[in-house]
């Protein structure tokens, strides 16, 4: 049987023996047994690397039946790329699971199927079984959310089970809108279509890639559609949380940029860049303006996807190659932090950062992990988020866009300085923090309702040690691993896209050469270093203002801004009118 | 009456997208058709083309619907059970 | 809620037809319109008939809620086997293993038959179980 097909069975049969766990009552030898399947994963992916790199793309019927009506399961670079960041995460984040000694199998079996789910999405060469894929994933993912059962995760559950059905739903027209024009429902088939053909420039083409962007986008969580994540990945239990903003918007984001590839929708860059931009900086004032620990890297999360998606939007060999390699890092980072936010969390039995004890003395390689992924996110060299934010920086070069991300990182640099009192210090600042009767309010909802062990165990600390380590690792090699990326993207329909923008046939070869070409040579250098100086000094400067009277009452006010049920669906259509907008002109 | 007016708006957007999306023409006869038609009963032997189709060329997706369906199951289980 | 005799009765002889219906439309999915999902639907929903009809306690006696739990999980279990026979016997995941050769069409095609009996177990297991549950919260 082939590695591709592997790659997405597997894990559905370690969700068989999670589920089989709870019915024969041998729940912790069958959860240990139902998470192995990553580990095979992880071989087979090792095993098939060299291949990838050199370009190979391995394609399975699945049941024998070829394209035209079956579905192919396809692992090239692009597939490769994605699996991996879904088995490493998940992996970490299983060791994080198995730290808290409170989740039994039927938490594996859904974990197992989200990892599932995501598999499906990567590696499918059909539109239908993407859909498919995405309906594994956010069910699983509702029912993770609230998996611990408290108020505020159950809420969030049903917000992202409203917003993410009704996109969902636009997904699916899509689909049908493209199979009524293409006739089939295979990626390779209709890339081949819209390549030759003048179908591709239809209006129903052109909006119905606009629909699966906007079904796409729900799960992405880029601006107006971005209103769900922050309570579910604040109010998630601890490892999922770092499961959803390390994998599971990232997964959904490379599924929109392989579908806006295939239909070659360069009519969409522009429109990305500026959703991109908008969002990262929004999503920064939010984020600095947050007093609960997890809510602030929530904030984080949309900002950081904003870099991503406005360097996509860019569309350059350079800039597909920043946002991947910006959206890996992020993955690392952001899984770190949120394991050891939620280890401090947990510890402390308090999600506000002004009232939670540090970690730092209890749990020192802990804090330490937190710190380097404060680093990292804040784009502090030499870890590895001062490398993808240079590519960015280099790909987005005199782009009027940039400013609204330097800006954002400054931002990103003061709500760190903030977020590291989780970690670092000693005592709660003074009464000057007396808030409101809302916050208070809300601030008691935000005790843990069940008291926690206080100690940090071992399991935990591996996952940190890990992502702490490729932070580092990645930032100091940040060329071979930005080549590496390139490389692997380069045969690939999303490494092909850049030339596809820029109007010419000349696919693959020649984008990985102008990548390779205009990666810096050194990230480390002088001048670069000096570059990030002054985002730092007014990052600190920022942070000093947030932490005076008018700043915090500023902060309190943005805190207080909720959109309620009607206003995320208004966003919603906003965010379809512009896409359908942009893609009708 | 202004935030009646932002959701009339609204809907007046979506029913935009849909007329402007299932407008124009189309081709009736397509790859996918064609070949299901002329092979389906051959290949997989299903007398009923529909179930050759979602048990034949397309198992995978409705091995994943099921999916979808016992995750529902489990998911309402677990999280009703626990509420009462 | 009062009910009426009428319910009763009426229910519990239309309960028996609708298995056999669903139980039809599951066997002869290959043949005719219909299948797993359509026919797993209709035993379900007279199994929520008879639960509406003579309350859920007595609908969880006939068919156990752990019962259906373990018919469901068994069946994920057997369906995906019978994607793995097809890499076992080396045509591939979820392929026909039960075509011996002979020339196409047959009259009846065993493996769409066995996938179908099994997706219908599953939909008609599942969907009853919550409704069932449902019910069990009022």
């Amino acid at each position: 049987m082939s590695s591709v097909a592997l790659l997405v069975v597997l894990p559905f049969v370690g969700a068989l023996v999670a589920l089989f766990g709870k019915l024969v009552r041998a729940e912790p030898l069958l959860s240990v047994v139902s998470t192995l399947p990553l580990l095979g994963m992880a071989a087979l992916l090792v095993m098939q690397f060299p291949a990838v790199l050199d370009g190979a793309a391995f394609t399975y019927s699945l049941g024998g039946w070829p394209e035209p009506a079956g579905i192919a399961l396809t692992l090239d670079g692009f597939g490769w790329l994605s699996s991996a960041l879904v088995v490493l995460i998940s992996t970490m984040v299983v060791f994080a699971s198995f730290s808290s000694r409170r989740y039994r199998s039927t938490y594996f079996f859904f974990l197992m199927l989200l990892v599932a789910g995501m598999e499906v999405v990567v590696l499918t060469g059909d539109i239908f079984t993407m859909f498919v894929g995405f309906e594994i994933v956010a069910i699983s993912a509702y029912v993770l959310i609230a998996f611990d059962r408290t108020d505020e995760g159950l809420l969030a559950s049903l917000k992202y089970l409203l917003l993410s059905s009704m996109g969902i739903l636009f997904f699916l027209f899509g689909v049908f809108l493209l199979y009524r024009d293409f006739g089939t429902l295979s990626l390779r088939i209709m890339a081949e279509d819209s390549a030759t053909t003048p179908v591709a420039e239809t209006t129903s083409v052109h909006l119905a890639v606009a629909a699966l962007c906007v079904g796409i986008g729900v799960r992405t969580a880029f601006m107006p559609f971005h209103t769900w994540l922050p309570e579910a990945h604040a109010y998630a239990p601890h490892p999922v949380s770092a499961l959803l903003s390390g994998v599971l918007i990232k997964i959904s984001f490379f599924a929109m940029l392989r579908i806006i590839a295939v239909f070659r929708a360069t009519y969409l860059s522009d429109l990305l860049l500026w959703i991109g931009a908008a969002t990262a900086f929004l999503a920064v004032v939010w984020a600095l303006a947050q007093r609960d620990a997890k809510r602030l890297l929530a904030y984080h999360s949309i900002s950081q996807m904003g870099y991503v998606l406005a360097a996509f939007g860019a569309a350059s060999a350079l800039s597909i190659t920043a946002a991947f390699s910006h959206a890996m890092h992020h993955a690392l980072f952001k899984s770190l932090l949120f394991l050891v936010a939620g280890m401090a969390v947990q510890m402390s039995g308090e999600r506000d950062l002004y009232r939670i004890r540090p970690i730092g003395r209890r749990a020192p390689l802990l804090a330490l992990g937190f710190v380097v992924g404060a680093l990292s996110i804040a784009g502090i060299p030499p870890f590895n988020g001062f490398a993808s934010k240079q590519l960015i920086s280099s790909a987005l070069d005199h782009h009027p866009a940039y400013a609204l991300l330097w800006i954002t990182a400054v931002g990103t640099t003061a709500s760190f300085i903030k977020a590291s009192r989780l970690v670092l210090w000693r005592r709660p600042a003074g009464p000057a923090l007396q808030t409101t009767s809302v916050m208070a309010a809300r601030r008691s909802n935000h005790r843990v309702p069940v008291p926690e062990p206080a100690s940090a165990g071992v399991m935990i600390h591996i996952p940190v040690i890990v992502l702490a380590l490729l932070c580092l690792a990645t930032g100091l090699f940040a060329r071979p691993v930005s080549l590496l990326l390139a490389s692997l993207l380069s045969s690939t329909e999303v490494g092909a896209f850049p030339a596809a923008a820029a109007g010419s046939a000349a696919g693959t070869g020649t984008a990985v050469a102008a990548a390779a070409g205009s990666i810096p040579a050194t990230f480390l250098s002088g001048p670069k270093l000096l570059g990030a100086l002054p985002v730092l000094v007014l990052g600190i400067l920022l942070f000093l203002g947030s932490t005076t009277g008018p700043g915090i009452r500023l902060a309190g006010r943005i805190e207080r801004i909720m959109p309620e049920l009607r206003t995320i669906l208004l966003y919603f259509v906003l965010g379809l009118a512009l896409f359908a907008i942009v893609a009708y002109l | 009456m202004g935030s009646r007016a932002v959701e009339i708006a609204a809907i007046l957007v979506v029913a935009a997208f849909l007329v402007l999306s299932l407008g124009g023409e189309h081709p009736e006869e397509t790859p996918v058709r064609a070949y299901v038609i002329e092979h389906g009963l051959a290949q997989t032997g299903a007398a009923n083309l529909v179930t050759s189709i979602y048990l034949g060329y397309r198992a995978f997706d409705t091995l994943g619907e099921t999916i979808v369906l016992l995750l529902a199951v489990s998911g309402v289980v677990l999280l009703v059970e626990h509420r009462r | 809620m009062r009910k009426t005799d009428i319910l009763d009765v009426v229910s519990r002889k239309l309960a028996p037809f609708m298995f056999l219906f669903g139980l039809y439309l599951v066997s002869h999915g290959d043949l005719s319109p219909g299948g797993g999902f359509q026919g797993g639907v209709v035993i379900a929903s007279g199994v929520i008939l008879l639960a509406m009809a003579k309350g859920s306690a007595a609908a969880a006696a006939l068919l156990p809620l752990r019962r259906l739990a373990v018919t469901e999980a068994v069946v994920f279990g057997l369906i995906l086997a019978a994607g793995f026979a097809g890499v076992v016997t080396g045509v591939g995941f979820l392929a026909d293993v039960l075509y011996d050769g002979s020339p196409l069409p047959v009259v009846r095609t065993p493996f769409v038959f066995i996938l179908n009996l099994l997706i219908g177990l599953k939909v008609g297991a599942g969907a009853s179980l919550i409704c069932l549950h449902l019910f069990a919260q009022e």
